[in-house]
């Protein structure tokens, strides 16, 4: 069903998204994501740029105007079908890294593993060390998630989010609660995944130096495209 | 599946002990229900015993004489002199034991008379209850325990070796026109009761000639059954009997229920602790489990966002559950079984199987609302804190 070497990964066509009948939270918004793009989505807050995400990322459901992922209607997929593109096609980088502080980093990142039909038990050691030398933790698979500095816990959010080798992975606001060397890091590793590993990135961010590393520049005001730049 | 124990021991990894609580108040809860009900079970039986033979019109009474071998003569006699409406049911008779073993017990039989079997009228499951057959000489008719089905068919005749005090008495023909499941009796020697008696033939006697050898004769008193079908008070009837010599009298299903009364006071407290329990139990199963979810909220969107599979999940907690809430209770019935081995008490099998069929339903219940739940953890800012 899926193809990795699609040239629309996402395509959206007046997704028009409401909280209640005076809440617009996205109006007629129309875009198309391509493979191997790296997407900027700014905005200030209460843009739409989180539910944008989510509804890209499959988090929310109820929305009018189509979604197009790999090709194929978003709405006509059921439960186990979201469950599988979520595991295997999209990788999710949420606010504030996302991942259970009493756990260790081993454990966080073998979650997605452990969902993942084709992954044998036997291979997650070496996955999850495969994924962690990526993002340049070798020896954290150990450490307590809340021993972590921030910089390291999203580097293992990251970890998670590319684990299973997707299509897209979605970071909303993936250096917001780090300073700027720390978010200098992270957008080195993301330009590395990308060119490297081909992966398709679509980062929400209100940082102007994060947007201005990513091929695109797509921005929210009010819900509404209001600029898309190169 | 080697995939759903890693899930299911991260889901757990904070609240074992509290699951590990839950599963051993199901234990408990588990063996207070069959002390319970086996009891209530037990009193069923003996009330239905009771009501069947008409005990509360029934006493028994020490009669004294000088030979007890002329008792049959001396009770014909009284009998004569008693007032319409009261009559002489039978002496009191000891068990007899049989050359035969059932399940390391020893088969025993219990002699009843014209009037016993009339007055008694046990309950038959299979076959026919005495007085329906005529009777063929030195052939007596005999309804035997279910449990003895193997060994004795109904129909067919057999030769008993009936023993006293383990030595031969004589051998008798039996031959075999019903069975019991339930084998309550009325053995009114030594001290009178309701007992279960699974390894006990019943033999009517028909011509009264076997019973005498087991006729409770102590110091010249044989205790014998009377039957107060008239208007008198319990009172002026004991009263009555006491001027015709008889001493000791007191009502059967007095003296029965005075005797069991230990166990009406075990049933109001074992009733007492399950009403206490059980509400407490599940509103403490409710509250664990809603508390449960709202602190896993923000996991559970995490393990959706990692793209958990609903069925995968489902499944996960389908095995959580039956491991915390439905295995301690089999295990619970394989200690109740053993208990019931060792005290040789009856393992009542619609008890167990309504406990375990409670005990699925709760974990299909909780697996449903798990499911159900998950799916409705929304994106909510405050996961992020």
């Amino acid at each position: 069903m899926m193809n990795r070497k699609h040239d629309d990964i996402v395509v959206l066509d007046n997704l028009t998204k409401s909280y209640s009948a005076h809440e617009l939270a996205l109006h007629d918004v129309t875009l198309s994501i391509q493979t191997g793009e790296m997407v900027a989505i700014t905005g200030p807050s209460g843009s739409g740029k989180s539910t944008l995400l989510n509804i890209i990322g499959g988090n929310i459901k109820n929305y009018a105007g189509l979604y197009r992922f790999l090709g194929k209607d978003f709405q006509s997929f059921n439960k186990k079908e979201i469950a599988r593109i979520k595991n295997k096609h999209i990788g999710y980088v949420m606010q504030n890294f996302g991942l259970i502080e009493d756990m260790s980093v081993y454990h966080n990142l073998k979650l997605p593993l452990l969902f993942n039909q084709d992954i044998r038990i036997d291979q997650i050691g070496k996955l999850v060390a495969a994924t962690l030398d990526k993002v340049n933790m070798p020896n954290y698979a150990h450490k307590k998630v809340r021993q972590l500095s921030g910089g390291e816990k999203q580097r293992v959010a990251i970890a998670r989010a590319i684990i299973n080798n997707p299509d897209l992975v979605i970071a909303d606001e993936p250096t917001g609660a780090l300073d700027s060397k720390t978010t200098l890091t992270i957008m080195e590793l993301f330009k590395k995944l990308n060119t490297e590993n081909e992966v398709t990135f679509l980062i929400a961010t209100h940082n102007r130096e994060v947007a201005d590393r990513c091929d695109r520049i797509i921005v929210l005001k009010d819900g509404t495209i209001i600029e898309e730049a190169e | 599946m080697s995939k759903i124990i890693d899930f299911i021991k991260t889901y757990i990894r904070i609240s074992k002990k509290k699951y590990l609580y839950h599963s051993i108040q199901f234990l408990i809860i588990g063996l207070i229900f069959h002390l319970v009900f086996y009891n209530l079970w037990e009193m069923k039986y003996m009330k239905q015993t009771l009501e069947s033979a008409e005990a509360s019109n029934l006493y028994v009474a020490d009669f004294s004489l000088d030979d007890p071998a002329n008792l049959d003569m001396k009770l014909e006699k009284m009998q004569k002199e008693l007032p319409s409406g009261v009559n002489i049911i039978a002496p009191v008779k000891k068990s007899a034991f049989t050359d035969q073993r059932h399940d390391n017990t020893q088969v025993t039989v219990h002699f009843l008379s014209q009037n016993e079997i009339e007055q008694y009228n046990y309950s038959v499951s299979n076959g026919d209850y005495f007085g329906n057959e005529p009777y063929r000489e030195h052939i007596y008719p005999a309804i035997i325990p279910e449990q003895l089905s193997n060994k004795y068919k109904i129909g067919e005749i057999y030769d008993i070796t009936i023993n006293k005090s383990f030595k031969p008495l004589q051998s008798i023909q039996v031959k075999i026109i019903g069975s019991r499941k339930d084998n309550y009796i009325l053995e009114l020697f030594n001290s009178p009761n309701i007992y279960k008696r699974d390894s006990t033939l019943l033999i009517y006697d028909v011509t009264g000639e076997l019973s005498r050898s087991f006729y409770e004769a102590d110091d010249n008193r044989v205790p014998i059954v009377i039957k107060n079908d008239t208007s008198y008070s319990e009172s002026s009837f004991i009263s009555l009997l006491e001027d015709d010599g008889l001493d000791n009298i007191s009502n059967l299903e007095t003296e029965i229920l005075r005797k069991n009364g230990l166990t009406y006071n075990d049933i109001y407290l074992y009733i007492t602790l399950l009403i206490v329990f059980i509400p407490l139990i599940i509103v403490s199963l409710a509250s664990f489990l809603y508390l449960e979810f709202q602190n896993k909220k923000r996991e559970l969107y995490i393990y959706r966002t990692c793209g958990i599979d609903p069925y995968f999940y489902s499944l996960s907690m389908f095995i959580l559950n039956v491991t915390f809430f439905a295995f301690p209770i089999l295990l619970q019935e394989l200690l109740w079984f053993l208990i019931c081995l060792m005290v040789d008490i009856k393992f009542i099998w619609p008890h167990s199987l309504a406990l375990i069929g409670i005990s699925i339903f709760t974990v299909v219940l909780i697996t449903v609302f798990q499911s159900y739940f998950i799916s409705k953890v929304k994106y909510d800012e405050k996961f992020l804190d």
